[in-house]
Parts: C-alpha cells; sequence; structure tokens
C-alpha cells in the first residue's frame, strides 16, 4: 500500500473503497485506461506487487472490457472529425501538385541566364531558333571561321546575307531570352497566387463547415446523455432497439463463426 | 461461446446497471473519451468520472458472471 502523501497521486478527491480495504481505484481506473503517466504507471505497478485487491479488480475489469469490446454497438452518435489542415500545409500540399517544371521555374530563370553568360564567354555554340535554347562544343572549324547569323535585307530581294555574330549580338540575345523567362515567371506567379487565393476561399468555407459539424456533434450529444438520464427502460429501449434487428439478422452468420 | 450469447450478455449486463454509471461506460468504452472529456461533457469533477466507472464495471463484473453461469 502506497503513502497518501505521495506526489504521484492523481487526484487528491480520487475514488476510494474502504470495502475492499484499497484506496487506489481512481489510479486504479487511470491505469486500467491506460491515463495514467509513465511516472503513475510504475508506481501503480508497484502497488499492485503488494495488493491482491487491486490485482484481481485489474484483471477482472480487463474481462469486462474484454467483454464489452465484442459488442460493437452503434446505437451511440459517434462522430469522427477530420481537423482541416493549417493553410501552409494545404499550400504546401498545392505546390507538390504543380508540374515540376513550375516548381523549379523561379531557380530555372536564374540558372539558364548564368549559364547563357558562362557560354558565351566561353565561346560555346547557342542556338536560340525555333523557340528553345540548345548548346553544344564549337566544331574546330567553326571556332576558326566566326559564327554567323543570317538577316535580310530589304534592299536585295529578299536575299539572305550572312553577317558575324558579334558578342554584343549574343549578349541582346540572352538578355531577351532572360527577360523573357522573367515575363513567363511572372505569370506562373500570378497563376500560383490565383490558386492560393482560391484555396484560401475553400479553407474557409471548409472552417465554416466544420463549425456547423461541431455544433450538430454537440447537440446530438447532449440529446444522447438526456436519453441516457431518462432511466433504465427508456435507455434500454434505445440502446437496444436499433441493434436487435441487425444483430438477430446476422446472428446465423456470427454462429458459424 | 458462441458471438451473439456474448453479445446477449453483455448488453442485458449494461441495461441492468444504473444509468449515471452505464452513461460513463458508454462514453469511456464506445465513445472513446478521456476522463477529462467525459467529465468536462457531464460537468462532473474526474474523481466522479473514475467513481462511477469503478462502480459500473464492478457491477458489469458481477452481472457478467452470473449471467454466464445462467446461460
Amino acid at each position: 500500500m502506497m503513502k497518501k502523501d505521495q506526489p504521484q497521486r492523481f487526484d487528491a478527491a480520487e475514488v476510494s473503497n474502504p470495502i475492499n480495504g484499497c484506496d487506489r481505484q481512481g489510479d486504479l481506473m487511470s491505469y486500467l485506461y491506460d491515463e495514467a503517466s509513465a511516472a503513475e504507471r510504475a508506481t501503480f505497478e508497484s502497488h499492485l506487487a503488494g495488493c491482491g485487491t487491486c490485482r484481481d479488480e485489474l484483471a477482472g475489469f480487463r474481462q469486462v472490457r474484454d467483454d464489452l469490446g465484442a459488442w460493437q454497438v452503434g446505437f451511440a452518435p459517434r462522430t469522427e472529425i477530420a481537423i482541416s489542415r493549417n493553410p501552409l500545409e494545404i499550400f504546401r500540399e498545392m505546390i507538390r501538385q504543380l508540374p515540376f517544371w513550375v516548381r523549379t521555374s523561379g531557380m530555372a530563370a536564374a540558372t539558364a541566364a548564368a549559364l547563357l553568360i558562362v557560354f558565351a564567354i566561353a565561346g560555346t555554340r547557342i542556338d536560340l531558333r525555333g523557340g528553345t535554347i540548345s548548346f553544344g562544343l564549337p566544331a574546330r572549324s567553326e571556332v576558326a571561321s566566326v559564327p554567323s547569323r543570317t538577316e535580310v535585307s530589304p534592299g536585295s530581294n529578299g536575299s539572305a546575307v550572312a553577317t558575324p555574330l558579334t558578342p554584343a549580338d549574343i549578349e541582346q540575345m540572352i538578355a531577351e531570352r532572360v527577360k523573357a523567362l522573367r515575363a513567363e515567371d511572372a505569370q506562373q506567379a500570378a497563376e500560383i497566387r490565383a490558386q492560393v487565393a482560391n484555396l484560401s476561399m475553400r479553407l474557409e468555407s471548409a472552417n465554416q463547415s466544420q463549425a456547423r459539424l461541431s455544433v450538430t456533434i454537440n447537440n446530438l450529444r447532449a440529446e444522447q446523455r438526456a436519453m441516457l438520464a431518462r432511466g433504465q427502460s427508456t435507455l434500454g429501449e434505445w440502446l437496444f432497439a436499433a441493434n436487435g434487428s441487425r444483430e438477430s439478422g446476422s446472428s446465423d452468420n456470427e454462429k458459424d463463426d | 461461446m458462441l458471438r451473439d450469447e456474448r453479445t446477449l450478455i453483455v448488453r442485458r449486463a449494461l441495461q441492468a446497471i444504473p444509468a449515471e454509471m452505464r452513461q460513463v461506460i458508454v462514453m469511456k468504452e464506445y465513445e472513446e473519451l478521456t476522463f477529462a472529456e467525459i467529465a468536462e461533457i457531464l460537468e462532473i469533477p474526474v474523481s466522479t468520472v473514475k467513481s462511477r466507472l469503478y462502480t459500473g464495471l464492478q457491477q458489469l463484473r458481477t452481472r457478467l458472471g452470473h449471467l454466464r453461469e445462467a446461460l
């Protein structure tokens, strides 16, 4: 038997049972339903080692709980609420759902600009035709003969005239491409902001629905408590009326188990 | 013992104990509420929740034993 002034005791007004000669029933309940802290559990286990009454009751109550678990009631208005995640989690989930190229577009633009400059300095061939960028190491012949670009001269009846591609031209092309990429980034950022705003509205709507559900659940629980408080006969009708038909209908199958 | 027989015994035992104890047992066993939650809902101290639960389980234990013998 543990002393009453031990710090591990749970509640000064705990249950007592002088008939059985032990006053640890409150601790027993906490232990039985796994609501005791680690220290409380250790203390009570020490108590159990020397208290046959509590050992017997613990074993008996576990058997009762096992019996109660055999009856899977469907009468109680038990409702599980899925707690909505916070906006940051939703935003992260949304980002994860976006295509890879969208997620990485900001980095891609900066990286592309840096690579263009590096390649230009290194003399790497840069091809901007067809709306795509392609890179390649210049062939020895290309290094020997300066790369050229094709321009249309108005005064030559549409005939093509080849002119050398100067470093200034390359820088201009790079600047234009970087500008275009930044414009794409801005457009994608605007789309993401619009999606976030839409999700925020949906989140607010979900929160309102959750609040309404909570009110409904509280009402149902209040109704349940009221029915439970009406007394045994009324409760009995309520408890078993909803289950009688179902259980009787399934009893044939259960006997086979 | 068949499952429906066991179910019948549990139903009868639950039906026979006082309502306030059955109420706490239902909230604890089937709604899986904590002692604190039950105390808050019923507006009673946690110690009273434990007391009712303890007494209810004691009565259920006795009644379940008798009903098993009867069957």
